[in-house]
């Protein structure tokens, strides 16, 4: 899958972690589409965009950060 | 269309002549016409010009037997009856233009399509219909399912105790740009951040009382703990887990792990 699907991490009171983007990586087990739909969760809208746009250095994956306005490829089911 | 009502009045030579021949014409036509002739008489053919059937007049005089059904633009005809009955004990057959008998019923009432002939008599309930591969289907009882006995065998267990199937793996690398090797029942895994991840079902667990097994690559340059559970996120739908280095978060190159229900 050369696909990733982009959403924010909700905040959550008194979880251990809080914010920053999720970066789902499907199998191929489902369409790209409807892993997004499935995984991404409940409401949360979300992005899809190629792997090249994904950073490959994790030195700072905690401070990833997304716009909201860009999440437009839909919602979490 | 030509109509008589076979009957030759008294009359001169040439109308006697032209009457005989009109009669004959009738006889020779069926008496075809798109309405039944005018005069009718017991077993008498008519043709049915309006409808394309050939009937024939019943032996009270009062009704048409329709026998068969023509297409006049194909030249082709079909036998228009509730029921055909052998002629004699050979039974009947159906072939193909090329005289190959492609379906048959014998006198014992056998049906049989080319390859294969089915059975007489009913079976017993539950029984199903099974071929015995040279052409003869019978009933008998269905071939019996899987045991565990059968289940052992298949995964090469020793013993009597039972096989618990692995209902969901996968194995991926998270460092880098996080990618998976293989799978399966996961629809993905996400990439929550430095050593945090979540593994999504394909197909959902029947519950959440599933054992996951997980094991993931030791970095050789750093004091790394293990792989966890992420006990926050642990459902029917997907379960997370966390990679640690002492305090901090790490991320494996190898994370496998394998679900059992």
């Amino acid at each position: 899958m050369n696909q990733r699907i982009l959403y924010k991490t909700p905040q959550i009171p008194g979880a251990e972690y809080q914010g920053g983007i999720a970066v789902i990586v499907p199998t191929g087990e489902l369409s790209v589409t409807e892993t997004a739909k499935k995984d991404v969760p409940t409401g949360l809208p979300y992005k899809i965009v190629d792997v090249s746009d994904i950073p490959s250095d994790r030195t700072f994956r905690d401070a990833w950060d997304i716009e909201e306005a860009e999440l437009t490829d839909g919602v979490g089911e | 269309m030509s109509q008589h009502d076979f009957n030759i009045a008294n009359q001169g030579f040439p109308a006697f002549r032209a009457d005989l021949n009109s009669g004959l014409e009738a006889l020779a036509t069926n008496s075809s016409g798109s309405t039944q002739p005018s005069t009718t008489f017991a077993y008498q053919f008519w043709y049915d010009e309006a409808n394309d059937l050939l009937k024939m007049r019943n032996s009270d005089n009062d009704a048409w037997i329709t026998l068969a059904s023509f297409d006049q633009a194909t030249d082709e005809w079909e036998v228009r009856s509730a029921v055909v009955q052998a002629v004699d004990a050979a039974g009947l057959s159906i072939k193909t233009d090329d005289g190959t008998t492609r379906f048959s019923v014998d006198d014992s009432g056998q049906v049989s399509f080319e390859n294969y002939s089915f059975p007489i008599a009913d079976g017993s309930a539950n029984q199903v219909l099974q071929t015995d591969g040279a052409g003869t289907l019978v009933f008998d009882d269905p071939p019996a399912g899987y045991t565990d006995s059968d289940a052992l065998d298949l995964f090469n267990a020793t013993g009597s105790a039972p096989v618990y199937a692995c209902r969901a793996w996968v194995n991926f690398d998270g460092t880098g740009t996080v990618s998976i090797r293989d799978s399966g029942n996961v629809s993905s895994i996400t990439d929550d951040g430095v050593g945090r991840y979540e593994v999504n079902f394909a197909t959902a667990m029947p519950d959440a009382d599933y054992s996951t097994v997980a094991m993931s690559a030791r970095s050789a340059s750093s004091e790394q703990e293990g792989i966890y559970i992420n006990q926050v996120i642990y459902t029917t739908t997907k379960f997370g887990l966390l990679e640690t280095n002492g305090s901090e978060k790490f991320d494996p190159s190898i994370v496998s792990a394998a679900v059992f229900r």
